[in-house]
């Protein structure tokens, strides 16, 4: 082997090494790239001022650097732009998902309810406000969420304390008193219950809230049911009971009284669920799952 | 057959050796004195061999019949010893740092592809359970409509990418493949109209004053 074929063997297989190794984050940025590029492009293109573009892209520019994923910013801006909206609501709604990620609190749902805003054509300030207030809700759900761990109930690996956060931050966006969230905490570290759970009955509180009961009602009832030993299962299959009963026209006073004498008698909700379904809306199986909704605009399910 | 010159030039070798025989030498003697050119050869040959005789004889280098012996072409082994020394014959390692490093280069990027691959079957096989789909149908019932799509949250919101199909009997369909999880949606009818799915596993408040329907997929 002479001296230069060596030396050119141990380049290309250094070369080779660091292509390999660069190879997965090469293709990460890529995608990234692409998305902003996208932005960029629908930003120069459109009708703004030049301060006006400058602006946005300082502000995607801050958002992408504080983490915020390439292809929601792009989203937010071509969005945006394409509903009319002015270029300070767009810089608006970047300021506040970026403040938000800024403060290490989960953005999916402040991310979310913004794209959803603009999608369905809500104005530009009622989707800042919005999402101000739930930004604000996540930063004092946090703590919340913390002091539930540390009073004994069980973490999970996996982003589930961030799940729990927003949780508790729509909870509190539904007015859902905080002190009815943390008796939440405590009856499911009572069951030795981990952080999935106390998710789950937050969230059955904040939907049974939103579709009627009042705060007491609900943070009763499911207090209950943890208090029993219900699982998230059956806490899902009492929001189905509640929906599939409303349904039917009945007051949501004999659904709260319906569910709470079948836990009275020690039923399970999500085994009575099991016997009473009638093929409402619950999913089955890969590839077997099915969903009503004939009756929106008429009709029944299929 | 010889000629005159040749047989001369065998006789001066004889006598210059000492095996001529005494007529022989009295006979070469003559034809010396008598031909200028055979002189001149013959005193040549003598003083060649003189010289040889008289000059200093050197000592041969150490390992000088090795080294001779060594560049002489070798002999070639048969066949089989040819391949049983390949096989079998200990061999000593000749090596320089720039080998060893092109050496542990190679070792280091087998390691790191072994090591990827393997990291690779647990990323595919954690992926692959949270990767699983379910395929989700969702149906509502518009006959009157000419275009009807869904958004949620699993498509950003963006409310021409998954169109419904209509059925002949007013019922508008698609089937969407969807990771386990849960999933706030709405349908779009003719591009303006955000409709609430009236038949829902459940719903939420989609923070604007309206009811999202929920999904939950589980596997």
């Amino acid at each position: 082997m002479t001296k230069g074929f060596l030396k050119i063997s141990i380049a290309l297989l250094m070369t080779a090494a660091a292509a390999l190794m660069a190879a997965p984050y090469a293709s990460a940025g890529e995608a990234g790239s692409k998305h902003l590029e996208e932005a960029r492009v629908t930003v120069q293109r459109s009708s703004l001022s030049k301060e006006a573009k400058a602006g946005i892209l300082a502000k995607a520019d801050r958002a992408m650097a504080a983490g915020i994923p390439a292809e929601d910013v792009s989203v937010i801006i071509t969005r945006g732009l394409s509903n009319g909206v002015e270029s300070r609501h767009i810089e608006g709604f970047l300021e506040i998902a970026t403040r938000t990620k800024e403060q290490n609190l989960p953005i999916r749902l402040v991310l979310d309810r913004t794209e959803q805003g603009l999608a369905k054509g809500v104005p530009a300030d009622k989707i800042s406000g919005v999402t101000q207030r739930l930004s604000e809700h996540l930063a004092a759900a946090r703590p919340m969420v913390e002091k539930v761990e540390n009073r004994g109930v069980q973490s999970t690996h996996g982003g589930r304390s961030d799940d729990a956060v927003e949780t508790v931050a729509r909870a509190l966006e539904k007015s859902i008193p905080a002190d009815a969230i943390m008796r939440t905490g405590e009856k499911v570290r009572d069951q030795k219950g981990s952080i999935v759970l106390f998710n789950r009955a937050v969230d059955t509180i904040t939907t049974f809230v939103g579709n009627g009961m009042t705060t007491d009602q609900a943070a009763k009832m499911v207090h209950t049911a943890v208090g029993k030993g219900y699982s998230e299962h059956d806490l899902e299959a009492m929001e189905r009971y509640m929906v599939n009963e409303r349904r039917q026209n009945r007051s949501m006073d004999d659904v709260v009284s319906g569910m709470n004498s079948r836990m009275e008698r020690g039923e399970m909700m999500h085994d009575m669920q099991m016997q009473d379904r009638t093929g409402g809306g619950s999913m089955g199986g890969p590839n077997s799952g099915s969903m009503g909704g004939m009756g929106g605009m008429g009709g029944g399910r299929r | 057959m010889k000629n005159t010159k040749e047989l001369n030039r065998d006789l001066i070798h004889k006598i210059l050796d000492g095996d001529a025989a005494p007529d022989e030498q009295l006979k070469m003697i003559a034809q010396v004195q008598a031909d200028a050119d055979l002189k001149k050869e013959f005193d040549d040959i003598a003083g060649a061999l003189h010289s040889l005789e008289t000059s200093e004889r050197m000592p041969a280098p150490p390992f000088f019949t090795a080294e001779v012996m060594r560049r002489l072409p070798p002999k070639k082994a048969p066949i089989g010893r040819r391949v049983w020394n390949f096989l079998f014959k200990g061999r000593a390692l000749k090596w320089n740092m720039a080998t060893a490093f092109a050496a542990t280069v190679i070792l280091a990027l087998i390691f790191t592809q072994v090591v990827r691959t393997r990291n690779a079957h647990v990323e595919i096989a954690a992926v692959s359970q949270q990767e699983q789909v379910v395929t989700v149908t969702m149906n509502l019932h518009a006959p009157e409509a000419h275009h009807v799509s869904v958004a949620g949250t699993f498509n950003k919101w963006k409310a021409d990418a998954n169109v419904l199909t209509k059925q002949e009997n007013g019922i508008w369909t698609i089937s969407i493949p969807l990771k386990p999880g849960e999933y706030n949606y709405m349908f779009v009818v003719d591009g303006k109209a955000w409709i609430t799915d009236p038949n829902a596993e459940t719903y939420s408040d989609d923070g604007f004053g309206n009811k999202n329907a929920v999904v939950r997929v589980k596997i």
